[in-house]
């Protein structure tokens, strides 16, 4: 049995009609298996934020099949969807994204209870996820009490609690100083480790070095992918082709 | 392995009580914006609370009304006529308002208490109770008063009577007042205080507890009246004091002796259907069909009403979940599915509801309770504060349904939105025109299918059941408007979108607000909802109180023309040895006093001064008048018939006849035979029928000058009539004299109904006379205007009836009493002239205007919340602007451009619902004119917007908040 989290398979993504269309994507085929941390790199406009857009089931592609965990999103429907995306998927987003209104714990809380866990096993399961990141701490602080690394973590706590195996991770060190963006970097590469399949979109090629593979996209093709051993910064030197 | 993407068992809960909890910390997070929609809930709901309060306070429990009436007695018997076995009463005795279906039949004796008194006195002692008229001199008037004579303060009449100051009566001679009687004759305690029952001291003010304080009643004791004072058993209620219920069984055993019995037991515990027998049903209450249009116009608003509150709401929810879009999306991108999101923001409007509705329903129980305690402490006693705790709880159930529905468009409108798009932007615009335009048309189709159903109920009656039929078109009305309401709503986008395509030639602020309003409809709709649900009900109160107004004044029956007072020159008086109590006196001991008309008049002119002029007014005799003098009368079944007296008329050619529908109204309304001076029988003054006199008596029943014609006629020993009706198509009258005492003939055609009563007699007489038409300025009550040689001609008796006084200005008080005094010098003491004619109300166009006023600030309320809430929304392109150099006058004319266009649509569509709603509606009411208010509501289409534009330009600020926009691409 195939361990792959994530499958891409002639992914195509255009916005817009006729002469107005735009192909965010084009061929997209992408494997990322448990375990494995995948940085998306590529110059605004390249169709790396809709990579991940397609892979979390916010959009439908246009064309071709997407696989979580052996599931294909495009048989799914709306409800199916979302039920996919907080038993499966963990987002990261730049700001964040949490819901001010909620502490630290509730919202990381806040999958399982949409889930239909029961509030005080979900508030539980949620300590364990902030004490692997770290903050188990700050449970109880509303989001405009903590600092933007802490938020963030915060963030990841969510992504990852009820044992979803797969993290995208769009720009998450985007809105953060260095040192907060270097931890965030080391809890995502504990979770891969952990056995979640990491997708992160970045710009900074320091950031995608703490990733197995970086792919390079372009135009909406991958124009290039990595491992490890190369350093990701050669791959802002390649030509275009 | 695929995934298990199954709903978990309790998902559906554990969600609900999410979106509880996430929706109460974003009220808590936005306070200000949770308390207008919290408050926008309350208002109402307080008001409806406050007048359920108010409404039931006023209706007694079955406890009080038995202290009320009986104190602490068993009950009371009432007299009817002793001599009438087989009355029976209903079981609410007294206080029902149907009280025996006997025939009264003269020769009767009234009964007495030794009638009934071996029915009651083994088990009851008898308290008697006398209600009369007493008489006191003030000034050279004679005032009456209402009178209690009995031992009020008895232990018995605890609860029902109370000594509120001063002391029992120790000595004859002593009595008592309410504070309303002390006040209105200015007495104190002590004082002395005469009456044509003799002179008393005043003791003590009590209260009774079936009157406010402030009605003026007299008590006395019954040993204190004169021996030739003699109380009428009618006057009389005997109250009975016993531990004994006073039960069915006896009350049946006084029906027999011609008594009514009123007792506590019968209120208590009223005996099944069967036991009072086939009376049964007569006594049930009645319907009270009169305030029909006033339900139903109630109903009609309350629902406007509660719509406007919904929409209003609604459209503060539409804005606040444009800002709490982030929040939601973000509630999507973690796993939340659409039902999730529509019930978080579901949940707020359950929550606003709750607290609007619990506090709108405290603080209207809150005022209606403050309202019944000041009343009570400024002696209103007809009062018992009772809270419908039920009903209370149904009200803040009413709102909590509010709040849930006003939350409900916009969570529906959040939950359908693309996810990424919100994400990324956190704002969308809505593009579903066609949709909008596609239902909007659906709606409005069937809107006006129920209006038009509705309006063919009325017209055409097809079901015959008057308030089945009403009720039946009063829900159709209210449905029919939600749906026209509903489909201007939904109509308001495409508008928008039309109008935003046709803007290229308009200055840039309007440009930029059309299309910016045609773009994000999601703002923009909601808030020209709000406006169109004021200003529909701000019109449809309009247009109702104006129409309503219009046929009231249309329908209103002159005595006399505009200032004119009558003065009659016939007193009729009692026998000397029946004075003393009213109402005991027969009509054999009636007879008449003729005053001098000059004297009469030179008396009014000399109070009046020169402005007024006096008339003495010759017409045909009363019949009954006539009869009662004339000594050849002969008396059959009570009435006098005399060979010699007659009513006097003129009669309707063939084909001027009025015809009246089943409702007792013309079947045209417009119809011309149905209108104008003695049309249909109408108006009740003294003017005789058939009017005698020359010039000056025809300008002061027309009000102005006679014309050539009319005067020509007159002297050439023709009628000067005052309605086309009476014209033959020769140009003459016919005047008539029948026996209006005489049986009335069967009518020949029961088909068609007459309007006038007169045509169900046989003419005894008929007189041709050349005629000419002259129309009094008002349709006072009379035919015709003769010469007083053509009443000697044709044999018709006549003499002076009465002076009319026409006069420049309503009188004074000061100047009316100093009338009444004059009047009372020349005609005697009980003198009293009638009232002045002051016509229909006329403050009808002041009342308009500020009704106009108090709409235009409803409408103007729900277009500045609105426009408050829709400007925050679109600061964000406030800083766009801003940022590419626009100056602030630039955006506040943007501001004020927007809420133009959402005022001005909101109110035009409003006033159009308004319009066909009240419409229909007045439809049900054959007699009800559709009175629109055009200048009025032209005037609240202009300044709404304009006042509105106005502050949006003031409240832009010129300075921004720099924003930063939150994205995460």
């Amino acid at each position: 049995m195939s361990d792959q989290v994530l499958q891409l398979r002639k992914v195509c993504m255009t916005y817009g009609n006729g002469a107005n269309s735009v192909g965010a994507l084009r061929d997209i085929n992408l494997d990322v298996s448990a375990g494995e941390f995948v940085a998306v790199m590529g110059p605004s406009g390249s169709g790396k934020s809709s990579l991940l857009t397609l892979a979390g089931g916010l959009e439908k592609a246009t064309s071709g099949d997407i696989y979580v965990e052996n599931t294909p999103l495009g048989a799914l429907n709306i409800n199916e969807l979302a039920r996919l995306r907080r038993r499966a998927i963990g987002y990261v987003f730049q700001d964040f994204n949490l819901v001010p209104s909620l502490t630290a714990v509730e919202n990381v809380a806040l999958p399982r209870e949409l889930d239909g866990v029961p509030s005080r096993k979900a508030r539980r399961q949620a300590m364990d996820a902030l004490r692997s990141v770290g903050i188990d701490e700050l449970a109880d602080r509303f989001m405009d009490q903590i600092s933007g690394g802490q938020r963030q973590r915060v963030a990841i706590a969510r992504a990852i609690v009820g044992q979803r195996r797969l993290i995208l991770a769009d720009e998450p060190t985007g809105a953060l100083d260095t040192a907060s963006g270097d931890g965030i970097m080391e809890v995502l590469r504990h979770r891969a480790d952990a056995g979640c399949a990491v997708v992160l979109v970045t710009h900074e090629a320091r950031h995608a070095g703490w990733a197995d593979r970086v792919l390079f996209l372009k135009d909406g093709r991958i124009v290039d992918q990595a491992a490890q051993s190369y350093d990701p910064t050669d791959l802002l030197e390649l030509p275009a082709n | 392995m695929s995934l298990n993407l199954e709903p978990q068992h309790r998902a559906k809960k554990q969600q609900l009580k999410l979106a509880l909890r996430i929706s109460w910390r974003d009220i808590k997070r936005h306070r200000g914006r949770s308390t207008l929609i919290a408050a926008l809930i309350a208002v109402p709901i307080m008001m409806i609370s406050a007048a359920l309060v108010a409404g039931f306070s006023k209706m007694p429990s079955t406890e009080e009304t038995i202290t009320n009436e009986f104190g602490q007695t068993a009950g009371r018997v009432s007299l009817q006529y002793s001599d009438l076995a087989g009355i029976s009463q209903s079981p609410k005795g007294d206080l029902s308002s149907v009280i025996s279906d006997a025939d009264a039949e003269s020769g009767q004796r009234n009964g007495t208490l030794d009638d009934f008194k071996d029915l009651v006195l083994p088990d009851y002692d008898v308290l008697p109770l006398s209600s009369i008229s007493l008489t006191t001199e003030r000034e050279h008037a004679t005032l009456s008063f209402d009178a209690v004579i009995g031992d009020v303060l008895n232990p018995a009449f605890d609860g029902k009577y109370k000594l509120l100051e001063g002391r029992k009566a120790t000595s004859n001679m002593e009595a008592f007042g309410t504070p309303g009687f002390m006040q209105r004759f200015d007495l104190q305690l002590g004082d002395r205080f005469s009456t044509n029952a003799g002179e008393f001291t005043m003791v003590g003010m009590v209260r009774d507890s079936n009157s406010n304080d402030s009605f003026p009643t007299f008590f006395a004791a019954a040993n204190d009246l004169p021996e030739n004072f003699v109380l009428g058993p009618n006057e009389t209620k005997y109250y009975l004091l016993g531990q004994k219920p006073a039960t069915w069984t006896l009350a049946t055993e006084l029906n027999q002796r011609g008594a009514i019995l009123t007792s506590a037991e019968l209120l208590r515990n009223p005996p099944p259907a069967e036991q009072v027998g086939a009376s049964a049903k007569d006594f049930a209450d009645a319907p009270s069909g009169n305030g029909l249009d006033l339900i139903m116009t109630g109903a009609l608003i309350a629902s406007l009403a509660m719509l406007e509150v919904g929409l209003l709401a609604g459209a503060a929810f539409a804005v606040g979940t444009r800002k709490q879009q982030q929040d939601l999306a973000l509630l999507a991108a973690t796993g939340a599915e659409a039902g999730t999101l529509k019930s978080v923001v579901s949940a707020s409007g359950l929550w606003l509801g709750l607290i609007g509705g619990i506090a709108g329903t405290l603080a209207g129980t809150g005022v209606g309770i403050a309202w019944v305690l000041w009343k009570l402490h400024n002696g209103e006693n007809l009062l018992w504060l009772h809270i419908p705790w039920p009903l209370m709880l149904g009200v803040v159930l009413l709102a909590l349904i509010a709040g849930v529905l006003s939350a409900y468009g916009p969570a529906r409108m959040v939950a359908n939105q693309a996810l990424n798009v919100a994400l990324k932007s956190g704002r969308t615009t809505s593009n579903h025109s066609r949709k909008s335009l596609r239902r909007g048309i659906f709606w409005l189709a069937l809107s006006l299918l129920l209006l038009a159903l509705s309006a063919s109920l009325s017209l055409f009656e097809i079901i015959h059941d008057f308030e089945l039929r009403s009720y039946l078109a009063l829900a159709l009305v209210i449905m029919s408007s939600i749906g026209l309401i509903s489909s201007l709503i939904l109509l308001t986008a495409p508008l928008l979108r039309l109008v935003a395509a046709k803007s290229a030639w308009l200055p840039l602020p309007l440009r930029l607000a059309t299309r910016d309003s045609a773009r994000n409809t999601g703002r923009t709709v909601p808030a020209v909802a709000a406006v169109l649900a004021a200003a529909t009900l701000s019109s449809a109160i309009l247009i109702y109180w104006s129409s309503s107004s219009h046929t009231e004044n249309d329908n209103y029956q002159w005595s006399y023309n505009l200032n004119q007072m009558a003065l009659p020159l016939t007193v009729f008086e009692y026998s000397p040895s029946s004075i003393g109590a009213m109402g005991t006196a027969s009509s054999d001991a009636l007879t008449t006093r003729k005053i001098n008309a000059e004297e009469l008049s030179s008396a009014a002119l000399k109070v009046l001064g020169d402005g007024t002029s006096a008339a003495a007014i010759q017409g045909a005799f009363d019949q009954n008048e006539c009869a009662g003098l004339d000594p050849n009368s002969v008396e059959i079944d009570g009435i006098m018939h005399s060979p010699d007296c007659s009513t006097w008329a003129l009669k309707e050619p063939v084909g001027h006849q009025c015809f009246v529908a089943t409702d007792g109204k013309p079947i045209d309304l417009q119809d011309w035979r149905c209108r104008g001076s003695m049309a249909n029988d109408s108006g009740s003054s003294s003017l005789p029928t058939i009017v005698v006199g020359g010039e000056e008596t025809l300008e002061t029943l027309l009000g102005r000058k006679a014309s050539p014609e009319a005067l020509q006629t007159l002297t050439s020993g023709g009628a000067v009539v005052s309605n086309p009706v009476y014209l033959n198509a020769d140009e003459t009258t016919t005047l008539i004299s029948y026996d209006a005492n005489a049986e009335p003939q069967e009518s020949v055609d029961t088909a068609e109904q007459m309007s006038s009563l007169r045509t169900s007699f046989s003419p005894q007489h008929s007189f041709p006379l050349l005629a000419t038409v002259e129309e009094p300025t008002k349709p006072i009550p009379y035919y015709a205007v003769i010469s007083p040689e053509t009443a000697s001609r044709i044999g018709m008796p006549y003499d002076e009836r009465l002076v009319l006084l026409s006069l420049n200005e309503v009188p004074s008080d000061a100047v009316n009493d100093t009338l009444l005094t004059a009047l009372s010098e020349v005609a005697g003491e009980n003198y009293g002239p009638e009232k002045l004619e002051t016509g229909p109300n006329s403050n009808v166009t002041s009342a308009l205007w500020l009704l106009v006023g108090v709409s235009a600030l409803v409408t103007f309320s729900a277009t500045g919340i609105t426009a408050g809430l829709a400007l925050a929304d679109g600061r964000e392109d406030h800083s766009v602007l801003a940022s590419i150099g626009a100056d602030p006058r630039l955006r506040k004319s943007l501001s004020a451009a927007q809420l133009f266009l959402t005022s001005v649509i909101g109110t035009l569509f409003g006033i159009v619902a308004g319009i066909v709603a009240t419409g229909t509606l007045q439809l049900l009411f054959r007699d009800m004119a559709l009175i629109i208010p055009w200048t009025q509501l032209t005037i609240m289409l202009l300044v709404v917007p304009c006042i509105g534009s106005v502050m949006a330009w003031l409240l832009t600020k010129g300075r921004l908040h720099v924003l930063r926009h939150r994205t995460l691409a």
